[in-house]
């Protein structure tokens, strides 16, 4: 254990994450299994270790309101929700994106209500997919930290609002070993936001107005073209940690994937456990890899066709489900693999909906299905079936 | 789907799953009382108002029966205590407030003034308390004071014969002669006393010792009753004490009080600090003279209530800390002026307090034509054989019986704290001693213990003041100092509606009112509600989480560890 | 390069209830490895706690970053909090390491485990009072408890664990230190196997 390491849970890391990029302004709701994150916070700022302006609001659809309220003025925003708390804030969320403010948000996945559940899933994140929002899924309590305080920086570069999101219990309420960088190694990482559509009382100005749809779909385009710019910032900010920590992943990260023949693609803590079922395949001479889709949005179409060429076929694990087609990373990527030469056969598994554990067996089977010859469905396959 | 033989579904195959979270049958397959180490018991506690109080008075109810309006109700609860609620709410020095709980809130709740209220709205609604029919038995009480006036009371209650003797013309003792009517108006004691002994026999004029003996009276009676408290003043042992212009405190304020004037002198010295000398001072700076009050300590050792010693600097009384007094200057077998000498604190002393020890070459003379001693009564033993006696005082066992059996004694003339809630206390116990002896149902000793209440006293830690709104004590207005020393009351009484809004404030500490915390907290139903206020826990379902004790807003409800066994 | 993943690394499971410190426990010891320089990972079983309530913990301790994120399903060790628990507890037949519980009995008194489960007893309900743990009615064992369950099976060093427990527990650490520090030095174990095969090969003591 170096001395700056901490035995942390995931939403202590999230909490510290914000605290070290200087949050100034935090606005949230408690909601299961989110709440320590606020709890943690209200604590940092209680003894001064965190200067942030701390609201208790009575709905997280206000404490969005807030963040963004606080957001126009420059202050750096946090909030923390989880599940039914997240989508309360919807309608909030598309404008938050389209306002174009660097709010930063840490979601705890759970599954949404009814059959009502505590557990993690990722519907409730991948709901709010089509907001606007940056998503940066973590795989351990360090990339929480990492990527709250990349999140900071992001949003500030890019005008865009920045959903860190770890999973329900297996990270949320899970200690493990955590480094958290000093104030003074992050902070010079994170600009000023100054974009002009700042509320400063010396330029008054209107803001939220009618605008024409030519305008419109123009102000869209740039949204979308502000994604693009964000995955190269994120890479840029992977680099930057790499350099100065020795660790961290971009978009996406890959693990013994290189001549494999079979490529497991998953997200958040389920590549954790994958990496030792990957392990032990290729113990056996199996040629099996994995690619960690880190982030979400953007979608890293490029970097996920370049890290999985050459694979003979592809096997991705949702956690997710979009009703009525399929296990959402399995959409996309097929999508993204849509008229590549020579691309790989991609099968599509669902595994873990509503907390249902996630063990080596579970990735061993979803590999070994697709392995054995099991042909794809277009609406993935559910393992427990 | 197979049901399995707790009662639980299974579900073989996802058809039989339902596709919603819909409930099929109920939890109770869930014995969750099966974790359980500990468990709940409700039972109403000791509110630390009636653990203070020397009558135990059920507070608690009195208040909540007059924060209801029920205020005659209240009045039954509190005489079966207390027969002289308007006198005690004016005069005790209320130890009840000393510990309320509310008073760690936003001030403590007026128990004092809703008492003399409840004593007031009693004296104007007539109410007279039933008496038993009667049964065999006479009993002699000796000293109409307020042990032995209460004692009287229950005991011609219970259905028995009783005379009440003593040596004044009229009954109330030190009520009467020692505490003036600016603090306890004569229409509220007279009153209160023509209730207590509608049902005694009084013989004034009579003297234990003079016209009355022990001896005889324990042969014509199934018992006797000593009450006849302590009147004989403790000389400071100076020569000269019984010079003129010199007097003692309670013969001083005994004579005013019959409506004689005060005696010559404009400028008074008063020596001591207890509520006589208090007292004695007030009165005389009523009738006019310039008054000065000399203490051996300093004005927070001094033994007088608080508020008197307040009030009395307020009206203009000059207190004099640290002096001892050292010679009466005389002139013409009349006192002139008093030499004191200035003391410093010295060693602690029997009491736990500082002995004065006089300061040398600090001695110095105030010029006085009327010198009050006031340092104290002692019991007039005269009339008492040696071996009935201890430490100056009638010696009595738990049960209040002296060693002369079929013979009791209660209030000042066993030493003792000298309150008149004590002596009341003393009066109710020996009532209650004495009927049990004679075989008949006297007035209960313990009122809360009677209604099953536990023996826990309850402290704030047990009290969850985020329940209760704040709402703030409404401060007693005073009379201004000069309407004051023209006669009347000094403190102005609650009314009716003022004394059901201070009771409104009552926390009910260890007193379960029905709230419906206990019930409405369980997560898992286990506290069964048999009727409004009263709850028991379903041992097949609690779990001993301890959630009703944490949510019980006042600390009537405790958690029992059932032990290694559980 | 990847390494062996189960090399060395030591699956633990808790089992307390609700308002015991069962997850403290974990923390402790979690806490206590992480000193030693061993790579850690705790975390409650994912229910809604309830005082009372059965609670179940997990811990990992090994040598290398642990990776695998499921609950423990085959413990190597099991600590319980709670003497009623003893009988609840479902351990694999087929697998097994040390049974440490909260008990007044001998470990011989245990005996229904599975013949590869080892038992090892403490009174920690009585150190806790002793040493004002808690309430009397409801005492906090978790730190007697971390350090009977380090010191049979070794997963810790007592300086480590002393260390943890004052930089872990909320409320009289000291107290706290010194029941584990008694725990430590009276836990009691069955004999080892070793002992066992000894005993049986050459009699006597």
């Amino acid at each position: 254990m170096t001395t700056s390491e901490k035995l942390l849970t995931g939403n202590e890391a999230a909490a510290w994450g914000a605290a070290r990029a200087g949050a100034e302004v935090v606005a949230a709701y408690p909601i299961t299994p989110q709440t320590t994150i606020i709890e943690t916070l209200a604590s940092l700022v209680h003894r001064g270790i965190s200067k942030a302006e701390y609201i208790a609001v009575e709905s997280e659809h206000s404490a969005m309101a807030a963040c963004i309220a606080a957001a126009h003025t420059g202050a750096r925003a946090f909030t923390a929700t989880s599940s039914q708390g997240l989508a309360l804030m919807h309608e909030l969320m598309h404008w938050a994106a389209a306002a174009r403010l660097p709010v930063v948000l840490a979601n705890v996945n759970r599954a949404m209500a009814p059959g009502w559940s505590i557990w993690t899933d990722q519907n409730d994140s991948l709901s709010q997919r089509d907001t606007g929002w940056i998503q940066i899924y973590c795989v351990d309590n360090q990339e929480v930290v990492d990527s709250v305080i990349q999140a900071f920086a992001l949003a500030a570069r890019t005008s865009l609002p920045v959903m860190v999101v770890l999973d329900a219990f297996v990270l949320s309420h899970t200690a493990e070993a955590v480094h958290i960088p000093e104030e003074e190694e992050v902070r010079p990482l994170i600009p000023e936001w100054n974009a002009p559509w700042k509320i400063d009382i010396d330029r008054p100005a209107a803001l939220g107005s009618l605008v024409p749809p030519a305008e419109y779909e123009k102000m869209r385009k740039k949204l979308c073209d502000a994604h693009a710019q964000a995955a190269l910032v994120i890479e840029d900010l992977a680099a930057t940690w790499r350099k100065r920590f020795g660790r961290g992943a971009g978009l996406i990260e890959s693990y013994r994937a290189e001549g494999a023949e079979t490529i497991l693609v998953t997200s958040a803590t389920i590549a954790s456990t994958a990496r030792v079922v990957i392990d032990e395949l290729r113990d056996k001479g199996v040629p099996a890899g994995l690619v960690r889709v880190r982030v979400f949005r953007p979608f890293p179409v490029a970097a996920l066709r370049g890290a999985l060429a050459g694979a003979k076929r592809v096997v991705v694990l949702d956690r997710n489900c979009s009703y009525g087609a399929s296990g959402i990373f399995y959409q996309e990527l097929r999508a993204a693999l849509c008229g590549v030469p020579g691309a790989p056969v991609v099968h599509g598994y669902i595994a873990g909906m509503g907390g249902r554990d996630v063990t080596p067996l579970t990735v061993r089977a979803a590999l070994g299905r697709a392995m054995e010859g099991e042909a794809p469905v277009p609406e993935s396959t559910w393992l427990s079936e | 789907m197979p049901r399995l033989p707790d009662g639980r579904y299974r579900f073989d195959s996802l058809e039989e799953l339902p596709p919603v979270a819909v409930s099929l049958g109920s939890t109770a397959w869930n014995r969750t009382g099966d974790w359980r180490s500990r468990e709940p018991v409700f039972a109403d506690q000791r509110p630390p108002c009636t653990h203070g109080c020397p009558t135990e008075q059920d507070i608690v109810d009195q208040l909540r029966l007059c924060a209801q309006g029920r205020i005659r109700e209240a009045g039954e609860l509190l005489l079966s205590a207390n027969p002289f609620p308007a006198t005690t709410g004016r005069v005790c020095p209320h130890p009840c407030t000393a510990s309320c709980n509310r008073g760690q809130m936003d001030g403590v709740v007026d128990i004092p003034g809703v008492e003399a209220a409840i004593g007031d709205e009693l004296i104007s609604d007539g109410f007279v308390p039933a008496r038993r029919p009667r049964v065999g038995g006479r009993v002699a009480v000796v000293g109409a004071g307020p042990a032995g006036m209460t004692a009287a009371h229950y005991l011609a209650l219970a259905g028995l014969e009783v005379v009440l003797y003593d040596r004044d013309e009229r009954p109330g003792g030190l009520l009467r002669t020692g505490i003036p009517p600016y603090r306890l108006p004569r229409r509220a004691l007279d009153a209160e006393i023509d209730r207590a002994l509608r049902c005694v026999e009084f013989v004034g004029q009579r003297a234990l010792g003079r016209d009355l003996q022990l001896g005889t009276l324990k042969q014509e009676h199934d018992a006797v009753l000593v009450a006849v408290g302590r009147h004989a003043p403790r000389p400071l042992g100076l020569e000269g004490e019984g010079s003129g212009g010199v007097h003692d405190g309670l013969g001083l304020l005994a004579e005013l009080h019959r409506g004689q004037p005060a005696p010559a002198g404009k400028r008074v010295v008063v020596i001591g600090g207890g509520n006589t000398a208090m007292d004695c001072a007030r009165s005389l700076l009523r009738a006019g003279r310039s008054v000065g009050v000399f203490y051996r300590r300093d004005r927070a050792s001094m033994p007088a209530f608080v508020d008197e010693v307040e009030e009395a600097l307020e009206e203009g009384v000059k207190i004099e800390e640290w002096v001892l007094p050292e010679a009466l200057l005389l002139e013409g077998g009349k006192v002139r002026a008093i030499r004191f000498v200035r003391a410093r604190p010295g060693a602690p002393d029997s009491s736990g307090r500082p002995r004065p020890e006089p300061i040398p070459s600090s001695g110095f003379v105030v010029e006085a034509d009327l010198v009050v001693v006031a340092a104290g009564e002692v019991l007039d033993a005269g009339p008492f054989e040696k071996s009935l006696l201890t430490g100056g005082f009638v010696a009595a066992d738990a049960t209040l019986e002296t060693r002369m059996p079929g013979v009791w004694a209660s209030g000042d003339c066993l030493g003792g704290g000298g309150t008149v809630a004590e002596a009341i206390a003393q009066g109710r116990r020996t009532a209650a001693a004495i009927a049990r002896k004679l075989g008949v149902a006297g007035p209960e000793p313990d009122l809360l213990a009677a209604r099953g209440a536990g023996a826990d006293v309850i402290g704030f830690d047990r009290i969850r003041p985020h329940y209760f709104a704040a709402v703030p004590a409404v401060p007693r207005s005073k009379i201004d100092v000069q309407s004051r020393l023209g006669g009347g009351e000094v403190r102005v009484a609650l009314a009716h509606a003022q004394a059901s809004a201070a009771a409104v404030r009552c926390l009910s500490c260890g007193t379960c009112t029905g709230c419906d915390n206990c019930f409405q907290f369980c997560p898992d139903q286990a506290v069964v509600r048999d009727a409004p206020g009263r709850y028991r826990a379903d041992v097949a379902r609690c779990k001993g989480c301890g959630i009703c004790v944490t949510e019980c807003p006042r600390g009537a409800c405790v958690l029992h560890d059932l032990g290694e066994n559980g | 390069m990847p390494r062996s993943t189960l090399g060395g690394e030591v699956e633990v499971r808790l089992h307390g209830r609700g308002g015991q410190g069962t997850v403290v426990a974990s923390l402790v010891l979690a806490r206590a490895a992480m000193i030693e320089g061993k790579s850690v990972q705790a975390f409650p079983e994912f229910g809604v706690e309830r005082r009372g309530a059965p609670v179940t913990a997990f811990l990992r301790v090994g040598p290398e970053k642990i990776r695998v994120r499921s609950k423990v399903y085959r413990p190597d060790h099991v600590l319980v909090l709670d003497r009623q628990l003893i009988p609840l507890v479902e351990l694999p037949a087929d697998h097994g390491g040390w049974f440490v519980a909260n008990t007044p009995s001998e470990p011989a008194g245990l005996s229904s485990l599975p013949a590869s489960w080892r038992p090892a007893t403490i009174d920690a309900t009585r150190l806790a009072r002793a040493h004002g743990l808690g309430s009397g009615a409801l005492p906090v064992v978790n730190c007697p408890m971390a350090a009977a369950f380090a010191r049979i099976t070794g997963i810790v060093g007592l300086d480590a664990l002393l260390q943890a427990i004052r930089e872990t527990v909320p409320q009289k650490p000291d107290a706290n230190a010194a029941a584990a520090q008694e725990a430590w030095g009276t836990v009691a174990a069955a004999p080892t196997w070793e002992q066992d095969a000894l005993q049986r090969a050459f009699g006597g003591s």
